[in-house]
């Protein structure tokens, strides 16, 4: 799937950090392999979009970023996911459920 | 969502760009860094380590860039940036940036001086409270347009059933004002004692003529100007229930009227107000007797329209004339009595040449718009290398096109600027010039007007 990185839409991509960051404080490499873990490998967030992305919904609200010492001691800047993330996961995963039915409906279809 | 916090965001990078910027590097190294040191983990070399963590990032600055792109403060930056090349452009060419800011100062200039007399005599509304109910009644006869007669006045103001009321003046006389300090001449106008309760003016001292004051002939009583009182009597308060005066006969001062009340004819302006003192009988039988003219102000009731209080009009005309004398029925043959606002009665001598000079104005405005535009075109030409080598190091034609728009609203803003001033200093002397009275009233707001219009003449040029 790796080749198509470029179809992966931007809301869903908001979707997965939102869900992998959970109730838990992560850097940027962290969120990454976070996202790659829960999709069992199917998506890999380079950094020229992760980081956009990340910059964007900290603009918007839904992550508060701190900067922290990383696991080898080195500072390395965390992100949290606000109550305003939390409320936008929850209409991200509506809207996603909704496409999914559709598409899944669309494909039984003859 | 979100639209308070963009906000903010974008201007915390605005503010601390150069903090923001050290953090977005320190975030994107140590993500490259943690690669690498896992790489070195799994026995790399740290040279080797290092190249593979920076190629699987797809280099630091195409991220830094990419999150640069999105942040809400990107389009704020690049458009300071193009108001910066914007005015070194004009710095390297004054004699392009002189002539299209003088060209636009001046049109904006007078058009905004223009539409400032226009807005204070014709657009603003009279200075009176629900001022749009107000009328003016006159009678067009074969002789010509004029004042109703006094006796004609008289029955309208029981006949007259669309109006609240129906209130008259005349005058105004000069009179030997005497008994303070050395006499003087001051105009008195002669008021019915519901002509200021119809324009819902109430005196800021005293109170106002009542009907008992209005009998024949007219109480002794007198409503001082607010500018009388403050010059002749020293804002004295205890002014009320004194003696003056005034040709000989001693009146009493029952009020003082708010600074703030201008007559409605500016050009009449009276110093003090006398009761009209009119005669009740409204019979027009013989030429023997006196008549004259009264200026006719009536408020029309609430949910009555002009064309409604038209036909009472209409109607009172004709009953009127069956109750004249014979002379009276000739001379009022084919007479009309109409209502028209107060607004429209009072500006229709200057209504159409401010109207024609506003497009005259409006016209120089235009030209000089065309002529800037015209400038601007020649000026695109020689810059066709300029731009041919910014589209080719990947300017996108959006980024060009908003370069010149910014170009151009800079030019325009500096312009604005001048032309404000210019319409200053032309609306002081217009008012200079004008007749006491007449500009000062409006002047004021129509002032405050100038800078949304002026900002609208600015709007028109960048379409240029």
């Amino acid at each position: 799937m790796e080749g198509n990185q470029a179809n992966l839409l931007q809301g869903t991509l908001d979707l997965l950090i939102l869900k992998a960051i959970g109730d838990g404080e992560f850097h940027g490499l962290g969120i990454a392999r976070r996202v790659e873990q829960i999709t069992r490998g199917t998506f890999k967030v380079r950094p020229g979009s992760l980081f956009p992305a990340l910059y964007r919904m900290e603009e918007a609200g839904w992550l508060k970023s701190f900067w922290g010492e990383s696991e080898n001691n080195r500072r390395a800047k965390y992100y949290r996911r606000t109550k305003a993330g939390e409320r936008q996961l929850g209409i991200e995963t509506e809207q996603w459920a909704t496409i999914a039915r559709a598409i899944a409906s669309a494909l039984k279809a003859n | 969502m979100g639209v308070g916090s963009r906000l903010r965001s974008a201007l915390r990078t605005l503010l601390h760009k150069q903090r923001v910027e050290t953090e977005l590097d320190a975030e994107i190294r140590s993500y490259v860094d943690a690669i690498a040191g896992e790489k070195i983990a799994d026995g790399v070399s740290p040279v080797e380590a290092r190249r593979q963590a920076l190629a699987e990032c797809g280099g630091l600055e195409q991220v830094k860039q990419a999150v640069r792109d999105q942040r809400a403060s990107t389009i704020v930056e690049s458009i300071v940036q193009d108001i910066r090349y914007g005015l070194r452009q004009m710095r390297h060419n004054p004699a392009f940036a002189w002539t299209a800011v003088i060209t636009l100062g001046l049109g904006i200039g007078a058009t905004t001086a223009i539409f400032s007399a226009v807005y204070a005599l014709l657009l603003r509304p009279l200075p009176y409270p629900g001022s749009d109910r107000l009328m003016f009644i006159y009678q067009h006869t074969k002789y010509g347009d004029g004042a109703l007669l006094d006796r004609d006045f008289v029955a309208a103001q029981s006949a007259l059933r669309p109006f609240e009321s129906v209130a008259g003046y005349f005058g105004p006389a000069d009179e030997n004002l005497t008994g303070v300090g050395a006499p003087m001449r001051v105009s008195a106008m002669r008021v019915t004692a519901n002509f200021f309760p119809t324009l819902r003016v109430a005196p800021a001292l005293g109170r106002n003529f009542i009907s008992s004051d209005d009998g024949n002939g007219g109480a002794a009583v007198v409503i001082l100007s607010h500018r009388l009182w403050q010059s002749r009597f020293n804002s004295n308060h205890a002014i009320i229930g004194r003696t003056i005066t005034l040709a000989g006969k001693a009146q009493t001062v029952v009020g003082v009227l708010p600074a703030h009340f201008v007559f409605p004819d500016p050009a009449a302006e009276p110093d003090l107000y006398v009761p009209a003192g009119m005669d009740p009988d409204t019979s027009l039988k013989t030429t023997n007797i006196s008549i004259w003219g009264v200026l006719t102000i009536a408020r029309l009731r609430d949910g009555v329209t002009l064309p409604q209080a038209q036909a009472d009009l209409n109607l009172f005309e004709q009953n009127r004339v069956k109750g004249y004398g014979p002379f009276f029925v000739n001379w009022a043959q084919g007479r009309k009595i109409i209502a028209q606002p107060l607004q429209r009665y009072l500006t229709e001598d200057d209504r159409e040449p401010l109207l024609i000079l506003l497009a005259c104005v409006g016209a120089v405005l235009l030209i000089a718009c065309v002529n800037v535009a015209n400038l601007q075109l020649a000026r695109t030409v020689a810059r066709q290398h300029e731009m041919a080598l910014r589209g080719a190091l990947g300017a996108g034609r959006l980024r060009l096109i908003r370069q010149f728009l910014v170009e151009s609203l800079t030019l325009a803003a500096i312009a604005a600027v001048m032309g404000l001033g210019i319409a200053g200093v032309v609306t002081w002397l217009i008012r200079r010039g004008g007749m006491p009275g007449e500009f000062s009233a409006g002047s004021q707001i129509g002032e405050l007007l100038q800078a949304p219009f002026g900002k609208l003449s600015a709007a028109v040029q960048v379409n240029g």
